[in-house]
């Protein structure tokens, strides 16, 4: 099974009923709460793991809705409403990162797992710990792109909007990207189990 | 690598490596905070530009719900009341005037109906308001709680005198708190001789519209508050910081206790024009002569988010201390009224259709800004607010767009005149209409919400003389 059938066919179902989401919150600003429904948790969780803190990610999260909830109408949807949003986000993140200067440490990496704790529906718990510190190792930029595919839920097209790039390049750092995680992760599995 | 040598099961792992789950209040806070903040509902500063220039239907509603998470609670330790002091703290009101003669709630009083209990949880009755704070429990927050806004009815709501008449409802906030709702209502001061008074609910303040347990009618007995303990003598400081932006941050009362210290600052401004709302708490540092910062909490003042009171750690009197805001918040500028400069013309023309949009090209000046009008929408049902009393049916809206003008956040615009027999206006440049408006008509800027940025201090050793 090809990997980008997970997200890609639920992002165009998703992308689909954006237009008719945002055409009614326009319309009528009571039917925002769909568009909040639909995205706040992926918008949350992108803030989470760009500043690895709770109150961080809320504050993030509750300025990006209060603005997007009042430039709305200015808006003219052209079928990325995602990646209108994700633009926001990451310039509110860029602008926390310049005003806070949070320095992400491996260390606080590590309560990752403790906070999301995956392990009641993966069991993979350490799996997923040492991914979590991998991904943390990764450069800034390659991180973005992690955060944008798995943590916002973006497509392949959305995120080439929101990082200015060709869609197959983002889908190229993509793949390479899991390629070496996974590598990674394959020889770190090799020397805990040698 | 190709593609496919990457599995499902490698793909899942990255999805669960980057899935958090919010905080359930957090997401419920949020959602409420969007009602409250709907881009078309004026918040309250607004409002009170309103209560000059609009109709009466309007004034009705002078209402504020702030979303303030965070209550200040002076916590178990007791202090010696102090009766001499005009100004007094009590925990969970705030700072309150002549604190000598408060009278306070006597006890909790509440009732419960299908599984939902309201209860006045406290109350006091100073110079300047009488503060009742409500807990109401039992509610479904996802079923219950406000999703279409909280349409306020002033009349239908109030604290009814034994001699039939009302206390005037000055403004009220709802917090969502877990699975409960703390309301804060702020009534204009019962007379010096009373000492009981019904709190009459038309309905629960942050419910749904259409939730079905209504009129809420509790009996409250008020005694002097010299027999409660729990007011702390106060001191006014009234210490201002260098003026920015037209804008002073003033030091206003500090209330001390061996274990804390609880202070009220203001924003204020000299220009009558000028109301801030917008948080800026958030933008407020405390440090020491060191630069070690000292944590805050606290929570707006219920009437306005000019006023913020907030607690820390007692602060000893000598090594001073730096009370700071840096950062940009909103603030409402009134625009003049009855000022040609502010004023525009619109013809819709004898036969305008929903859909129809009129290209406009004209300078508006207010608020000491020029502002470039580029067309006027007329669109179906209420496109001006969540909430509509009755049905959308047959009313429609007209909406108008400016060019975007630095630092300007909204553009209120308000019919001069009732030729068209608005229904609404909603001063977020949008107007509701129960019929099809027609022909010429006249339109003002009212005012804006502009973006004010600054960096204000305080600086002091020590506020309360020994």
């Amino acid at each position: 099974m090809n990997a980008s059938s997970t997200l890609a066919p639920i992002a165009n179902e998703i992308k689909d009923e954006e237009a008719t989401l945002v055409r009614e919150a326009q319309n009528d600003p009571s039917a925002f709460q769909a568009l909040y429904d639909r995205w706040v948790v992926p918008t949350f969780q992108y803030f989470y793991f760009r500043t690895l803190d709770v109150s961080t990610a809320e504050d993030l999260t509750s300025q990006l809705f209060l603005a997007v909830y009042q430039s709305l109408a200015h808006y003219r949807h052209q079928g990325h409403f995602a990646s209108w949003l994700f633009t926001i986000a990451r310039n509110l993140a860029n602008k926390e990162y310049r005003n806070n200067r949070h320095e992400v440490s491996i260390e606080l990496a590590h309560n990752l797992v403790s906070k999301s704790d995956p392990s009641d529906e993966y069991g993979q718990k350490e799996e997923i710990e040492s991914l979590n510190l991998l991904i943390r190792s990764l450069p800034m930029k390659e991180q973005e792109l992690i955060r944008l595919r798995y943590a916002a839920g973006l497509s392949f097209s959305e995120m080439a909007i929101v990082l200015h790039k060709r869609e197959d390049a983002v889908k190229k750092s993509i793949y390479r990207l899991q390629s070496k995680l996974k590598s990674q992760m394959e020889e770190e599995n090799g020397q805990n189990n040698g | 690598m190709d593609r496919t040598t990457v599995s499902q099961t490698f793909e899942d792992k990255l999805v669960a490596a980057n899935h958090i789950d919010p905080r359930p209040e957090f997401l419920s806070n949020l959602r409420i905070r969007l009602v409250q903040q709907d881009p078309r509902n004026p918040p309250f500063a607004e409002r009170v530009g309103m209560v000059f220039r609009s109709p009466a239907w309007v004034t009705t509603t002078l209402v504020v719900i702030l979303m303030a998470i965070g209550v200040i609670a002076v916590g178990p330790q007791r202090v010696e009341a102090v009766f001499n002091q005009l100004l007094g703290y009590i925990s969970g009101i705030g700072f309150v005037e002549n604190a000598e003669n408060i009278r306070v709630l006597s006890e909790p009083v509440g009732a419960t109906r299908d599984d939902v209990t309201l209860t006045v949880e406290d109350a006091a009755i100073d110079a300047a308001y009488t503060h009742i704070n409500i807990r109401v429990e039992g509610l479904d927050l996802n079923r219950d709680l406000a999703k279409q806004g909280s349409d306020i009815s002033s009349g239908q709501r109030g604290l009814v005198l034994p001699d039939g008449t009302n206390a005037v409802l000055e403004s009220y906030s709802v917090e969502v708190d877990g699975d409960t709702l703390a309301i804060k209502m702020l009534y204009s001061p019962l007379p010096g001789n009373v000492t009981e008074a019904t709190l009459i609910l038309d309905q629960i303040p942050g419910v749904s519209l259409g939730f079905p347990l209504e009129n809420w009618q509790i009996p409250m007995q008020f005694q002097s508050g010299q027999a409660d303990n729990r007011i702390l003598a106060a001191t006014r400081v009234d210490l201002p910081s260098q003026e920015q932006q037209g804008i002073t941050m003033i030091l206003k009362n500090v209330a001390q206790t061996p274990n804390m210290d609880i202070f009220n600052v203001k924003l204020v401004t000299d220009d009558p024009a000028v109301n801030v709302e917008g948080d800026w708490s958030q933008s407020l540092s405390l440090i020491d002569t060191n630069g070690q910062r000292i944590p805050i909490s606290g929570t707006y003042d219920i009437n306005g988010s000019s006023s913020y009171t907030f607690q820390t750690q007692h602060l000893e009197s000598g090594p001073g201390y730096s009370l700071g805001l840096k950062g940009a918040f909103t603030v409402f500028r009134n625009a003049s009224a009855n000022e040609t400069r502010n004023q525009f013309i619109v013809d819709l023309g004898s036969n305008p259709e929903i859909g129809q949009s009129w290209v406009m090209d004209q300078t508006v000046e207010a608020a000491g800004h020029s502002f470039h009008l580029i067309g006027v929408h007329l669109i179906a049902g209420n496109a001006c607010e969540s909430s509509v009393d009755g049905n959308d049916k047959g009313i429609m809206s007209l909406a108008f767009s400016f060019d975007p003008h630095p630092g300007t956040i909204d553009i209120m615009v308000f019919p001069i005149n009732e030729t068209l027999k608005a229904s609404r206006v909603y001063l977020k440049s949008c107007i509701v209409y129960p019929e099809m408006p027609t022909g010429s008509a006249e339109f003002e800027i009212s005012g804006i919400t502009e973006a004010i940025e600054g960096d204000w201090q305080i600086s002091w050793q020590s506020l309360v003389e020994k």
